[in-house]
């Protein structure tokens, strides 16, 4: 009676191990030959004491012209007063032929701790130039204009928000 | 990239050398082992309405490039080193010629090519070429082969009225394959797609590239180096994301390498490529916006948001 019992252990015991290892095995060989090219993206540090918020839809209003407003706000989330903040935005395009860049400045004297400002810009986002000889966009996939925003304080505390923007020409 | 030209090692990850920004390149070839061939605009004419071939030299940090042939229409790599160069001749023909693998021209065919070659491939074995070809006047477009050795044309098929090559015909043993539909359908997104298509080495008349599926939307293709494998962008369908197939030609079998439903892969025919011993292929390739997205890190630390190119290991054939 006893061997039986053992027999019986011993023979599911043996299944349980065979079954895991063909699972194993079958878990091996089954990766898709397909493969993906998404890179693992990066989305970055966010600084607790200096924030930049941008509003989406002000965002998806923009065109490629002149005069573009540009809202940010920036919050003091941290536990000390923020002074002398400068801000830099710079507007680029994703082809890299296209070496114009377009800067803009601005600054924020004090913040508050817990505490947001406003600040505005008017942007210059029409096409930038094509160097001579080059090829023009009607003959590329519309490159996608890059709007970067760095901010800085005195004390080394930073910010950066990097904008890519889809804009078309029509629109 | 963007009209210019870089030289990066495949094993490191800064850029060698570069064009000038303002180069214009159109499209890219080995010439030699350590020489690039570039189709671009001709920098004389600065009108965008004649191409030239440069070549490149070795600089410290600028490409330096010297000019090898002007009013060219298309240019295929030779087998052993070189270009098969097709070039303007007159208002209604195509003039053929081969560079060695120093730059020089080394041999010009006398007969013309009635037309204005669109494309160009030259077979594994480097003995003939594939042209495509538009006709003067019916604006009709052809496929016509080229024996290298004799100088020999020959019409193998003449195109539907409307319908239009779009990149170089590539040819292999198992047939010519090359990508046609309705012409300004690249342009426009209601026009027709563009489908893939066999002309067999015995026969003039064109049929669906088998293996592929009725359904497969065709954008551009490249035979590998051997000739046995096609590298093909395109979609199952309509509807299907556009992917990176390899087609194998002995046994019809086509394998999606990629899967990328978020991501936009280049479909213009020089954005495709296949390395020297047929085991990877590079496209160009970008994430897909669809509207404007904030990141909370400069745009340089920024990758699948901008056109990279992907090197795709694909195996050796067989």
């Amino acid at each position: 009676m006893r061997g039986g019992i053992l027999w019986a252990l011993g023979t599911a015991l043996a299944f349980v191990l065979t079954a895991t290892a063909f699972l194993l095995l079958a878990g091996l060989f089954a990766t898709s030959p397909e493969r993906s090219l998404a890179p693992s993206g990066s989305s970055g540090d966010s600084n607790p004491s200096l924030d930049l918020d941008l509003d989406q839809g002000q965002l998806a209003a923009l065109g490629d012209l002149p005069d573009q407003s540009l809202d940010l706000t920036v919050h003091n989330g941290g536990e000390e007063q923020l002074s002398n903040i400068s801000f830099t935005l710079k507007v680029t395009s994703e082809d890299t032929a296209l070496t114009e860049a377009r800067y803009y400045r601005a600054t924020v004297d004090e913040l508050a701790v817990g505490t947001s400002r406003n600040v505005g810009f008017v942007l210059d986002l029409s096409p930038l130039a094509v160097p001579g000889g080059a090829v023009s966009p009607e003959d590329l996939e519309a490159p996608q204009t890059i709007v970067e925003i760095q901010a800085t304080t005195p004390k080394g505390i930073s910010a950066v928000r990097t904008v890519i923007l889809p804009l078309q020409a029509d629109s | 990239m963007d009209g210019y030209v870089v030289e990066k090692p495949t094993d490191a990850s800064y850029l060698r050398h570069r064009t000038t920004r303002d180069f214009g390149a159109q499209e890219i070839e080995w010439a030699s082992g350590d020489s690039l061939a570039i189709l671009s605009a001709d920098l004389s004419k600065r009108d965008g309405t004649s191409s030239a071939i440069y070549r490149t030299r070795q600089g410290d940090e600028i490409l330096s490039v010297d000019e090898v042939s002007t009013s060219v229409l298309a240019m295929s790599p030779l087998p052993d080193g070189g270009l098969l160069i097709a070039g303007e001749e007159g208002a209604s023909a195509s003039a053929l010629a081969t560079t060695d693998d120093s730059g020089q021209v080394s041999r010009t065919y006398p007969s013309l090519v009635q037309g204005k070659v669109s494309g160009l491939s030259v077979s594994p074995d480097g003995d003939r070429a594939v042209l495509a070809m538009r006709a003067e006047g019916s604006g009709r477009f052809a496929i016509l082969g080229f024996d290298l050795s004799d100088g020999t044309s020959w019409r193998i098929a003449d195109l539907p009225r409307d319908e239009e090559v779009f990149g170089a015909p590539q040819w292999t043993e198992h047939g010519v394959f090359y990508v046609a539909g309705e012409e300004k359908a690249a342009q426009s997104e209601d026009a027709a797609p563009y489908y893939m298509y066999r002309l067999p080495l015995d026969s003039g008349t064109p049929g669906p590239a088998p293996g592929v599926g009725e359904d497969f939307v065709a954008s551009s293709l490249r035979a590998s180096p051997d000739g046995e494998r096609l590298a093909i962008v395109g979609r199952r369908n309509l509807n299907s994301p556009t992917d990176l197939y390899v087609l194998d030609l002995k046994t019809d079998v086509l394998e999606a390498v990629t899967a990328n439903e978020n991501m936009e892969i280049k479909t213009s025919p020089p954005d495709l490529s296949w390395s020297a011993d047929g085991g990877h292929i590079a496209i160009v390739a970008r994430g897909i916006l669809s509207g404007s997205r904030v990141y909370q890190v400069r745009a340089g630390a920024l990758l699948a948001d901008f056109y990279n190119v992907y090197d795709v290991p694909v195996g050796d054939s067989g």
